[in-house]
């Protein structure tokens, strides 16, 4: 089965600086694939690129994205605003400010709606009904007609997956929905889109830097660090084994115990263990030739400063670094 | 006696004729050496509540004692000298230090005020103070803003810690912050903690950050505990059903432990009058709890929870 | 092809490697934020990505992971300073201003040097064009005075009275709008009704008045300006220090127990002076207009020559001997201009959502 989403070596680069050094990943139909990443590590700006809206400053260097048989790279901005919210949908993380304050709910569901689909006016209200009524807002007839700020962040958070899935688009790409959102509210949502993912049978391109996140709710994950992509895998493989010391310290860091042991609340607390930091900060290596992440790997060697290693398959997944075929460090010792 | 004490604490918010007790008879207690941890998502009046023990605004009823002496009606000049003895980390590192001035004043600035050393001492103290925190002592000629989020929180906490306070309140010291950083952050809390024998009162909507951190856990929905436990009966063995909904929604970096169903309805709502406040979220809400309001009692030895099914 | 290698063979980098361009300190602080205390902040470093443009943390570089400053960390203090006037000397129309400022504030220096004596003496035949006598550059007014010495001796009581009448209304207008902005409740809407109250009044005829009860000195008529131009500037520092307030920075100066003179004047005033900065420019440019309107109307100082004296003298002869109006009428026109330019530059350098700042 073809990838619904094929990113071949995309580099996105800003005039000081390049942002993300070419990243290849796929995704699969109806599948969700977790970008997963601190601030700084080019995950949106992947996710903007693919959909051909990063800032004007912003410039893509060189690479493919093929979706549906078109490459969007070079895609004329017309096939583009075809593809947008049609085939292509994008949610953001601050509903506030991505819906338009002075429009109802309903008249900005239904723009989307007639945009792509040639539907009457009563048509479409029918539809943004049942769309509203589809993610779980109740009365989804009266509230349609409500502004924004009626709504509570999960409550507008709904409203978006509603205009994002209005045209079941092939691809979703949700750039950090819940973060603003409190934990049981980011329960529901995630479990909304989820729901909705296996009904229209979408992808799902997930960014996030919640790692529970893209346990419980993805199918691969792909760990992005300064630009590019250091280690890709299933979720279950890569949570079992982190083969990138970048992705290692990333689960160590977590005060979230990953592994399945169950009760003993006492081995995951400050006295009796200590979380495993990773020293220093993504900017260390600016500018230096090597792994991006060899001035803050505590098992760097020699040949990881000469050339940034490439993704290269181990296990069941791909890894970029010189020493991951080896297996994984002991844990830190407990503080006393 | 305990450092901090705090009894059926109200604060309230007016706004546009609306009367909103934000803080809704809060008591509590953060003894010497102890970290409380208080949780709750957003609404539920924790950060109202950081803020009103420091008297960053004022209760309406109640009262806060610290080693046993009232403050809460205390007029600013009085309440100067016991300024000294708590203080605040805050959240945003980049809202939490003034951008005009160096690391230096920043942190000489409240040794002036309390008129704590001569100028040489006060140099000495934030020179000591800033290499505690893991900086170099460089940073003390530079501005907030040539500096990164966790090294910002950094200063946050070397100005929290340079008037030698007993008691810090953390209002979501790591929830702005990455991954790697937050484990840098807590690491260092930890350390400072054990070295300088502070005592935390820290608050946070991330359950799991506070499972890890504190001694003993509050839960707080809507201006009011729903639960205090030590923080390993509180994951052992929830009794209030907010609390347990809160862990169960906690997606867990585990796939092979996938999540519960979801267990609450709807969203957050204002407090209704009489009754439990929680029944409209609550699965297993019976007529009981719509009449009268659970008071917060002992359900183990060392535990409390306000449900009547507890 | 197996997709595994497919994988492979699109993961290889085609060319080579590309090399990181060194990060131009692009900052930490993000272009969304609109000041200390804005809701909408999303921060960059290493905080949680909140939105499109990820850029690489740029916040101290650590060369071990004892997080020791790196050589080109230290130059990063002074190159701010450095970027804004950079930045500045970039932006054209700021140039011009500055530098036809630069020129006017040079004559008014120099008009003791270069033009001795009262340019009020009558040293020359009345009404002479500019050019008939080399002895009067730009010609002689109807009473026989020198009107090069006029204009440069009229720049110095412009500039004097310009900038004094700012000052005096910056200051006051600071002052009242810190008080109000910063302790709110009462005292807010008491003065606030005050500032309402004389910007009822038109400022120009509010001028008049104060002149006509005082004498018309120069500084009686820098004290009625001053007086007449603050509510601008105590509107603008009240919407600054009521944002301001809110900031986390200064819930923690509070917390530590800070004075309410001390966070006003420490603590607050150094982050609102940005639109203070710009507003004063367009005060004193103000000043200039009224004063000059001022003398026109013969209500300015009687001892003094200035450039809205010049303008008044020359009305009669407006027909025959333009260029008695015109002249002054140039300079100021000219020193206005200037002024504005100038204000507009510093607000583009200045304004935090420039990105500059």
């Amino acid at each position: 089965m073809a990838p619904v989403l094929d990113v071949r070596d995309l580099a996105v680069g800003f005039p000081s600086q390049i942002v993300v050094h070419g990243v290849s990943f796929h995704i699969d139909p109806g599948e969700t694939l977790a970008l997963v990443g601190e601030s700084g590590c080019g995950k949106s700006v992947t996710a903007f690129a693919l959909m051909r809206l990063l800032p004007t400053t912003a410039r893509i260097l060189r690479g493919e994205v093929w979706f549906d048989g078109t490459n969007l790279v070079s895609a004329s901005p017309p096939v583009m605003r075809g593809l947008r919210g049609r085939r292509i949908a994008l949610i953001q993380q601050e509903p506030l400010t991505s819906l338009n304050p002075v429009l109802t709910v309903g008249a900005q569901i239904a723009e989307v709606i007639r945009r792509h689909e040639k539907l009457p006016h009563a048509a479409a209200r029918r539809r943004v009904g049942e769309l509203l009524d589809m993610v779980g807002i109740p009365e989804p007839q009266r509230r349609a007609e409500e502004f924004p700020h009626n709504f509570s962040g999960g409550m507008r958070q709904r409203v978006m997956i509603a205009m994002a899935v209005a045209c079941h688009p092939l691809l979703i790409i949700a750039d950090e929905p819940t973060t603003a959102l409190d934990v049981t509210i980011q329960a529901q949502v995630l479990d909304l889109l989820d729901g909705l993912r296996r009904q229209f049978g979408m992808a799902v391109l997930l960014i996030t830097h919640d790692l529970g996140v893209v346990a419980q709710w993805a199918d691969r994950a792909a760990v992005m660090y300064a630009g590019r992509i250091v280690e890709q895998a299933p979720v279950r493989p890569f949570f079992r084994q982190p083969r990138h010391p970048y992705a290692r310290g990333l689960l160590g860091a977590s005060v979230n115990e990953p592994e399945g042991q169950s009760g003993s609340a006492d081995s995951w607390h400050y006295t009796t263990r200590r979380l495993n930091e990773i020293s220093g900060s993504v900017a260390s290596a600016a500018g230096e030739p090597g792994c991006p992440f060899a001035p803050r790997c505590p098992e760097m060697i020699p040949a990881c400063r000469a050339a940034p290693p490439r993704l290269e398959p181990v296990g069941d997944g791909l890894v970029a670094c010189f020493r991951a075929a080896e297996t994984e460090v002991p844990h830190v010792a407990a503080v006393g | 006696m305990s450092l901090l004490s705090v009894d059926g604490l109200r604060t309230r918010y007016v706004t546009r004729g609306r009367v909103l007790n934000a803080v809704d008879g809060v008591s509590l207690d953060v003894d010497q050496g102890e970290t409380v941890g208080l949780v709750g998502e957003s609404g539920c009046g924790k950060s109202t509540l950081g803020k009103t023990i420091l008297r960053l605004l004022n209760p309406v009823e109640g009262s806060i004692r610290i080693r046993g002496n009232e403050i809460s009606d205390l007029g600013q000049y009085a309440l100067l000298p016991f300024r000294r003895r708590m203080q605040m980390v805050f959240q945003d590192p980049y809202g939490s230090l003034n951008p005009r001035q160096t690391v230096e004043t920043l942190l000489t600035t409240p040794l002036k005020v309390h008129g704590m050393g001569r100028r040489a001492e006060r140099r000495r103290r934030v020179r000591d103070i800033v290499s505690r925190v893991g900086l170099p002592a460089e940073a003390l000629d530079r501005y907030p803003h040539e500096f990164s989020g966790g090294q910002r929180q950094r200063i946050g906490i070397a100005r929290a810690l340079v008037l030698e306070p007993d008691l810090i309140v953390c209002d979501e010291p790591v929830s702005a912050l990455d991954l790697s950083i937050q484990a840098q952050i807590l690491n260092l809390l930890v350390d400072l903690k054990r070295d300088l024998g502070l005592s935390y009162l820290f608050i946070s909507h991330d359950l799991s950050v506070v499972r890890y951190f504190a001694d003993r856990v509050l839960v707080m929905y809507l201006g009011r505990i729903v639960e205090s436990a030590g923080h390993a009966a509180l994951w052992r063995e929830p009794r209030h059903p907010y609390t347990r909904a809160l862990l169960a929604a906690v997606p867990r970096p585990d796939p092979d432990r996938p999540r519960g169903p979801v267990a609450l309805r709807g969203e957050l709502s204002s407090a209704e009058a009489g009754g439990c406040r929680f029944r409209a979220r609550c699965r297993d809400a019976f007529d009981r709890c719509t009449s009268e309001e659970p008071a917060l009692r002992t359900v183990a030895p060392g535990h409390l929870a306000a449900c009547h099914l507890a | 092809m197996s997709e595994l290698a497919q994988e492979r063979a699109s993961s290889r980098l085609r060319g080579p490697v590309a090399r990181d361009a060194i990060p131009a300190a692009p900052r930490p602080g993000d272009t969304l934020s609109t000041g200390p205390g804005d809701m909408l902040s999303t921060g960059r470093g290493d905080m949680l990505s909140t939105g499109p443009g990820d850029m690489l943390s740029t916040g101290i570089v650590p060369a071990r992971p004892g997080n020791a400053l790196t050589p080109d960390a230290r130059l990063r203090g002074g190159a701010v300073r450095h970027r804004l006037l950079r930045a500045g000397l970039h932006n054209a129309s700021f140039l011009v201003g500055l530098l036809i400022l630069i020129a006017v504030v040079g004559i008014a220096l120099t008009a003791g040097w270069v033009f001795p004596g009262d340019p009020q003496d009558m040293v020359g035949t009345p009404t002479l064009w500019p050019g008939q006598d080399p002895q009067f550059l730009l010609g002689t007014d109807s009473l026989g005075r020198d009107v090069a010495s006029g204009l440069a001796h009229g720049a110095r009581v412009s500039l004097l009275v310009g900038v004094s009448a700012a000052a005096i209304g910056l200051v006051i207008g600071t002052l009242i709008g810190a008080v109000a902005g910063y302790f709110g409740g009462w005292v807010d809407t008491a003065l606030v009704r005050l500032t309402e109250l004389f910007q009822t009044v038109p400022t120009f005829l509010l001028v008049i008045v104060i002149v006509a009860i005082g004498q018309p000195s120069a500084a009686v008529i820098v004290l009625a300006i001053g007086v007449a131009a603050w509510p601008t500037v105590a509107r603008l520092v009240r919407a600054q220090y009521r944002s301001l307030r809110e900031a986390e920075f200064i819930a923690a100066a509070r917390s530590l127990g800070y004075s309410a003179p001390r966070i006003i004047f420490r603590e607050i005033l150094p982050n609102a002076m940005a639109p203070i900065i710009v507003t004063a420019s367009v005060m004193v440019a103000n000043a200039i207009l009224t004063e000059a309107g001022l003398s026109f109307l013969n209500m300015g100082d009687p001892n003094l020559i200035s450039w809205g004296s010049m303008i008044g003298d020359g009305r009669p002869l407006l027909r025959t001997a333009w260029f008695l109006c015109a002249l002054p009428g140039g300079a100021i026109a000219l020193t206005v201009l200037a002024l504005n330019l100038v204000g507009d530059g510093l607000n583009d350098v200045l304004n935090p959502r420039s990105g500059l700042v």
